[in-house]
């Protein structure tokens, strides 16, 4: 099985035959985003002018977010039926409501002086935000926006896998008919269309003209597919299911252990990623590792990371079947490859002096990194491990989806069978569970910056996990958060 | 024009008075240096006068009516040169020079210039970077002017403002001595052309007496002449 795995279908047939399901994930993925920028920074903007519906958006946007993308998909097919409409529909709302957010932090961060100079000449709210307030967020705001659609052609994947259409919906026919061949195809065509919008990424935030186009060819995608018709009979009586959650008892009996499998998967995988992580970030980093060593681990981190943890578990169930440890193992792969690439982004970005004395006492450039920048980072590894374990319990609920168990199981048993009460009480205790945690990771964080002594800043808070700024003028920015770029796609 | 009558000022709320008893009289076409030591309380005053500050006590009046219920686009009678210049830095330069008409354009106005200035829109940002010594420099991205070049087109916004009052805060403290004869020379040549009240706060007592009608010295006890 694993041979048919690694002996690919590259028959120039096959491949002409993706080229369809190819464009429909990109496409999809495009008009998400475009949706999701233009009415995440509409939003931004009105909660940063203290604007009546921007705050009260913003915190529907907040709650929305707590449920997971791929949830939220289920959600738009029980609503709007299969295809790539409600597959739209899901991606938008999801990534409107985290684009809003991370806006409107990148907003609040921005320097005040310039916008209040405008207001000292008599402009209005709207010309400050236009004159001011976007012109000085743009940079952060164009590295976030690139940072979604990598993001998000994930998710387009992975929603492809559940009704949506696409690449995803051929790698989950191919492993339901077990052609492996065709399967590994996918998976290889995935992970090199991830690896080349990673550098597309970077193209488009040194040419910020392309960002117009593109989000013109996007909302025109979006008009095109969003769902004309409006729930039917089915819909109505699915939202009328879903307004009366409710629990059978022996749910209620089982819930404790669900919701120990869902925390054991995220947690066990987070702390096996985040140790292994901290070695092979140093093989990673440009300060401390050797040019040959470094390109080899990069590429073995950019792989890991490329497979969407959806993927990943739609690989391993061949050979681990159904259950949690899927789970665990799909979420510890993903998470290797993106925390390796954000520890030695980090380390690399902390504060070279302490690192350049070091180096004088004629330490090499290992030792260097381990006594002079190590120390400095240690707050921001530990948090960004804190935030990949709040990105993992939120995956691991999407994978339930798929067969790891835990709560999205459930979950999903309960959509199949239409049994739209349970669908809606599964849906609250993740969302729950998952508010929760974040709240209490946000507290946790605080409490270990304050230890290691960084300063808290917004963008600490803001930013999701994986997300900094790269531009072209990194040395421009001093904290690890405000300078670095593109993040490692977190997903 | 302006009037600044028993002024008590403190920087921030709960904080000692910084100045006491305060006043000042300025006419229009008047130009007024504030001198006085790091900390004495000359920005925190102009932005009392710009009615960004309430005062403790006292009151600042332009054109009889107090600064601080100047409002929206009446902001515009008061342009203010920040010692950090405050412009927006990833702008072009004409489009920060332009911004100084903000309160004169309707928003769509403002949007369709932002995009798309017109010929009379571009001249309007030339003929003020000119005024300033910097034609030609409209092009050119904010970030990438020097810090004596920000400061002339900080200046250059307020002209295209026309304020009735200009305020600069330490508008020589990052320029060579040559580049700060030439900056009062322009500042104070401008007030007295245009009939525009302006009051600069200085360190230099020396280039405050060459350059200025008048001279006050910001201490403890008032504004001293």
């Amino acid at each position: 099985m694993l041979g048919a795995l690694f002996s690919p279908d590259l028959s120039p047939a096959y491949l002409a035959a993706l080229a369809g399901p190819i464009a429909e994930t990109l496409a999809l993925t495009l008009a998400a985003v475009s949706v999701a920028v233009v009415a995440g920074t509409l939003l931004a903007l009105a909660s940063a002018l203290d604007a009546w519906p921007g705050r009260m958006l913003t915190s529907v946007g907040t709650a929305l977010r707590a449920v997971p993308d791929l949830t939220l998909a289920v959600l738009c097919v029980v609503l709007f039926g299969l295809g790539a409409g409600a597959a739209l529909v899901a991606l938008a709302l999801y990534y409107t409501a985290s684009a809003a957010k991370a806006f409107a932090g990148l907003l609040a961060a921005v320097p005040r002086a310039p916008v209040r100079a405008l207001a000292g000449t008599g402009a209005g709210g709207a010309v400050q935000a236009l004159w001011g307030l976007l012109p000085l967020a743009a940079p952060q705001m164009t590295a976030y926006g690139t940072f979604v659609f990598e993001c998000a052609f994930r998710a387009a994947v992975v929603v492809g896998a559940v009704g949506g259409g696409g690449i995803g919906a051929e790698l989950v026919g191919s492993l339901a008919a077990f052609d492996l061949p065709r399967a590994s195809t996918c998976i290889i065509v995935t992970v090199a269309l991830a690896l080349l919008l990673e550098r597309g990424a970077l193209f488009v935030r040194m040419h910020p003209r392309a960002i117009a186009a593109l989000l013109a060819l996007g909302l025109a995608l979006a008009i095109a597919w969003w769902p004309r018709i409006l729930p039917g009979d089915h819909g109505l009586r699915a939202a009328s299911g879903l307004a009366a959650p409710y629990l059978p008892a022996e749910q209620w009996r089982a819930l404790p252990r669900l919701l120990a499998e869902t925390f054991a998967m995220a947690a066990g995988a987070t702390l096996l990623a985040a140790v292994l992580a901290l070695p092979l970030a140093f093989a990673c980093s440009r300060t401390a590792s050797a040019p040959a060593l470094r390109l080899i681990s990069r590429i073995g981190a950019a792989v890991l990371r490329a497979m969407p943890e959806a993927v990943w578990a739609l690989v391993l169930v061949l050979w681990l079947g159904i259950g949690p440890a899927v789970g665990a193992a799909a979420l510890f792969l993903h998470s290797l490859g993106a925390l390796v690439r954000l520890f030695a982004d980090t380390i690399d970005a902390a504060e070279p002096t302490a690192r350049r004395a070091v180096l004088r006492t004629g330490a090499g450039r290992a030792t260097a990194a381990l006594y002079g920048a190590l120390p400095l980072a240690a707050g921001a590894l530990g948090t960004h491990a804190a935030f990949r374990f709040d990105w993992n319990l939120r995956m691991a609920t999407v994978l339930g989806l798929i067969g790891a168990g835990g709560i999205g199981q459930e979950l999903y048993e309960a959509q199949q069978l239409m049994h739209y009460g349970e669908l809606s009480a599964w849906l609250l205790v993740t969302a729950a569970m998952l508010i929760g945690t974040e709240r209490a990771v946000a507290a946790l964080t605080g409490a270990w910056r304050k230890r290691v002594g960084v300063e808290p800043t917004r963008d600490w808070l803001t930013a999701p996990p994986g997300f900094e700024v790269r531009t072209r003028h990194r040395a421009r920015f001093s904290s690890i958060h405000a300078a670095a770029v593109p993040s490692a796609p977190s997903r | 024009m302006l009037h600044v009558e028993q002024l008590t000022l403190a920087a921030a709320e709960g904080a000692p008075p910084l100045l006491r008893g305060a006043s000042l009289t300025l006419s229009a076409g008047e130009a007024l240096a504030i001198t006085g030591p790091s900390g004495a309380g000359k920005t925190t005053l102009l932005r009392a006068i710009a009615g960004e500050i309430a005062p403790r006590a006292g009151r600042i009046l332009l054109h009889g009516r107090p600064t601080a219920s100047l409002v929206g686009r009446e902001r515009a009678a008061i342009g203010f040169v920040a010692q950090a210049h405050d412009l927006v830095e990833p702008l072009r330069t004409d489009r920060n020079v332009l911004a100084g008409a903000l309160g004169r354009w309707s928003a769509a106005r403002a949007l369709r210039v932002f995009l798309w200035p017109n010929r009379e829109e571009e001249a309007m940002a030339e003929d003020a970077l000119a005024a300033v010594g910097l034609s030609g420099a409209g092009r050119r991205r904010t970030a990438s002017l020097s810090g004596g070049e920000r400061q002339r087109v900080a200046i250059a916004r307020a002209l295209v403002q026309a304020p009735h009052l200009l305020l600069a805060d330490e508008p020589v403290a990052s320029l060579d001595p040559v580049a700060a004869q030439r900056t009062l020379d322009l500042l104070t040549s401008l007030a007295r052309e245009r009939g525009m009240g302006l009051i600069c706060t200085l360190h230099q007592p020396d280039l405050a007496a060459r350059h200025f009608d008048r001279v006050l010295r910001l201490t403890s006890a008032g504004l001293l002449p």
